[in-house]
């Protein structure tokens, strides 16, 4: 598995896919967060984690669509699956790489708090103004911790998505669409739970139906970690999801082994 | 024989690798289910810091609370609280309003663990576990009300007694959107503590037969959070319930009925109610006050008059309006600081409070005629003795009519009668926004303070005074310039950019030279 994790690693970086990912990642979340919090004027981040949440529709592709499918362009899959590494350890070493790329990407644009820390620093070092002294000012840490949290375990969900359709796909494209629809259909799931019709009811109105679509929901899992709650189930409901992915993945290629 | 497609090697693989797979589905899909509900139930989950540390107890809860569990165990009660939450313990921290509040309560518990505990229910799935508290008895009317109960409600229970909170009483509204701004739990709880063990709850009458059309809910509030009982009452045609300690009249707008006039004389009735002792009545007048003979009659008899300039050429009477604009908040000078108490008596009424105190379109108190000044800001006739809490500084002035027409005044009376038993009192205040939200719910201004310290004054014990309400967290950033927005932009941008832009470039310059 670390040969092939190392090889994922090594290809990130000797081809501009990686910079490409790191780069549109660092700018877009930079923009994202300043938009959010310091040009509307604002410490609270939950806004900005959001929105972050949804550009995954579009970020998570670019970094999974490759996985498999470029084995099969390059024709070097079979190379793979006649390599001596079992199934699970390449298709791990591969979502590892990938999901390596994602926290990095995470853990880097963790710089663009530091602004709303050095500002908050400063507006409560103001012994004139009147708000630092009767109220606390600034972000919650607590909340960016959770958040920050909550966006790996759901990276590291989504990207087992993306793992698996790029092993079920001819190419990269093909890849990329797909993971494109089935993270929107994930993310905005739990949308439908907050629908409504012309009387303001929720349009599904039967209330195990939207219990299970809330249960099911990869966003309202992250409602806890942006409080600033560690909870241990969803932590488990990401794991999950991760687990299921990765060993249909397996599947896939154990069939397509011995087919 | 020919093996069918259904019997083939290949076939019976498929068949394996699909139930094996739909069998690990459904394991991890049965297995967060079971985690969920025991997480759910037992609470597997951790604190990262906020929210839930940002309003604990503080000492000022502590003091209260001390000596309100030290007056219960003197009358020989082990007092103990229970604090309910209606939902589970991830939900109640996940909700950022009621997790400040389950933060103060576990402080609080922490604090006095043998005194108080904490418990959360699920009442949507359980709702037994909160089925004694959907009732109440009002212990007034003796009548059986049924309780609100959301997730979000909190319940305080000890021994028989028991009252249900709903959430936006911990917090300060803002009157314009109805949004709340800031948490004021540490009063409503620990005032919630000591009125579930005190048994003696006294009863504070409103009434409301004299224009008092408009109670200001923020009066009540904290004749609440005093600890009273509260009730309206039609002085004309109702009897006093039993165990009414405190009259409050807010700003009246018609007079009270003075002897002879009708077979009930509201005034006797008061006379005879304030004869008791440990009886008190309060009252709220303003400038835009009508003038009222009867009730400034009565009043006088406690030593407080008010300020008025008589026009002789148009025979009109106009009520004094308090103005300085070297001390008031508003550059027209009608929100004035009152100065307190600096000597005598008065002074240690007033001990440790802060200062702050507002009054807004504030009318002028004097002392009433035949009450001698003291020279040490009170004023004495016969057993009664005025003691001027609060009065205008040297350089405000009254007005009427458009001009100054005299100096300032007292803002905060207390009359005291002192007898052989006991005592009784009588409080003016001479502004009717002393009480508006604006000025009692404020983490500034002493105004509540200083209306507990009247209910202590008037011998309501432990008030939870000096427990003023916490803004929340501001998310606001307000000292950044729009140019030092986009300066902030522009370096978190070109940062990354241009540093990954530089190592792409050294490693790909590498490659092609190697």
């Amino acid at each position: 598995m670390l040969a092939i994790y190392r090889k994922e690693m090594r290809s990130y970086f000797i081809n501009p896919i990686g910079y490409i990912y790191l780069g549109i990642f660092l700018v877009f979340s930079a923009l994202l967060c300043c938009y959010t919090t310091i040009i509307a004027g604002t410490y609270d981040t939950a806004d900005y984690f959001i929105y972050l949440i949804v550009s995954f529709i579009i970020l998570i592709p670019i970094l999974t669509m490759r996985l498999f499918a470029e084995e099969r362009k390059l024709r070097t899959e079979q190379l793979l699956l006649t390599a001596p590494v079992s199934i699970t350890g390449m298709v791990l070493g591969k979502y590892f790489a990938a999901l390596t790329m994602f926290v990095g990407g995470v853990l880097l644009s963790c710089i663009n708090f530091i602004p709303l820390y050095v500002i908050s620093a400063a507006e409560n070092a103001d012994t004139e103004n009147v708000r630092a002294t009767i109220m606390n000012i600034g972000p919650v840490t607590g909340q960016i911790v959770g958040s920050i949290i909550a966006v790996i375990l759901l990276g590291a969900a989504l990207i087992a998505v993306g793992t698996l359709i790029s092993a079920l796909c001819e190419n990269q494209l093909s890849a990329a669409v797909i993971t494109v629809g089935v993270i929107a259909a994930m993310v905005l799931l739990n949308l439908l739970n907050l629908l409504k019709d012309q009387d303001g009811q929720p349009l599904i109105g039967w209330y195990p139906v939207r219990a299970v679509i809330d249960w099911i929901s990869i966003v309202s899992r992250f409602g806890a970690f942006g409080s600033g709650v560690f909870d241990y189930a969803s932590l488990l409901y990401y794991c999950s999801l991760a687990f299921v992915f990765l060993f249909l993945t397996i599947r896939v290629y154990e069939k397509r082994r011995w087919g | 024989m020919k093996k069918s497609i259904l019997h083939t090697r290949k076939a019976r693989h498929v068949r394996l690798s699909a139930v094996l797979t739909a069998l690990v589905i459904l394991v991890t899909v049965l297995a967060n289910t079971v985690f969920q509900t025991l997480a759910d139930r037992y609470g597997w989950y951790s604190s990262m810091s906020a929210p839930t540390s940002e309003y604990p107890a503080g000492e000022t809860s502590f003091a209260l609370l001390d000596s309100a569990f030290a007056s219960a165990e003197s009358r020989g009660d082990n007092p103990s609280v229970e604090f309910i939450f209606c939902d589970v313990e991830k939900n109640v921290l996940a909700e950022e309003t009621v997790a400040y509040l389950y933060s103060t309560v576990k402080s609080l518990q922490e604090h006095y663990p043998d005194r108080i505990t904490v418990n959360c229910y699920d009442v949507t799935l359980n709702p037994n576990t909160v089925k004694p508290y959907l009732t109440s008895v009002d212990p007034i009317t003796g009548e059986v009300m049924e309780n609100a109960l959301a997730t979000t409600s909190v319940i305080i229970v000890s021994k028989d007694y028991h009252r249900v909170y709903a959430l936006d009483e911990f917090y300060a509204v803002n009157e314009t959107d109805g949004s709340a701004w800031a948490y004021n739990g540490q009063r409503k709880l620990v005032s919630g503590i000591i009125r579930a063990i005190t048994p003696e709850k006294p009863v504070v009458c409103l009434l409301d037969n004299h224009g008092e059309a408009y109670f200001d809910y923020e009066l009540m509030s904290f004749l609440d959070d005093a600890g009273y009982q509260i009730c309206t009452l039609d002085l004309q045609t109702e009897a006093l319930p039993e165990g009414c300690s405190l009259i409050v009249s807010y700003n009246p707008t018609t007079d009270l009925i003075a002897d002879g006039v009708s077979a009930v004389s509201e005034v006797e009735i008061l006379d005879a109610f304030l004869a008791e002792d440990g009886h008190s009545f309060l009252t709220f007048v303003g400038s835009a006050s009508p003038k009222l003979p009867n009730f400034e009659a009565f009043l006088s008899g406690w030593g407080v008059s008010f300020g008025y300039y008589h026009d002789t050429a148009n025979e009109a009477t106009y009520r004094y309006t308090l103005q300085d604009t070297a001390n008031s908040l508003t550059s027209d000078g009608y929100t004035v600081y009152g100065a307190a108490a600096g000597e005598g008596r008065a002074k240690e009424l007033l001990s440790g409070m802060g200062s702050n105190v507002v009054f807004k379109n504030a009318t002028v108190l004097r002392a009433a005629q035949g009450f001698v000044n003291n020279g040490d800001g009170s004023y004495q006739k016969d057993g009664r003795t005025l003691y001027s809490l609060y009065e205008s500084n040297p350089s405000a002035a009254s007005y009427a009519n458009g001009a100054a027409r005299d100096r300032g005044g007292m803002l905060m009376t207390v009359t005291e009668e002192k007898r052989a038993t006991g005592t009784s009192y009588v409080g003016v205040v001479a502004s009717t926004d002393f009480v508006t939200a604006e000025f009692v719910q404020s983490a500034v201004y002493g105004n509540g303070d200083s209306l507990l310290r009247l209910c202590g004054i008037f011998g309501k014990g432990d008030v939870p005074e000096g427990l003023r309400v916490q803004p929340f967290r501001s998310y606001d950033i307000s000292t950044v310039t729009i140019s030092q927005k986009w300066v902030w932009t522009l370096l978190l941008v070109a940062v990354p950019t241009v540093a990954v832009t530089l190592i792409a470039t050294i490693v790909f310059v590498k490659r092609r030279r190697a």
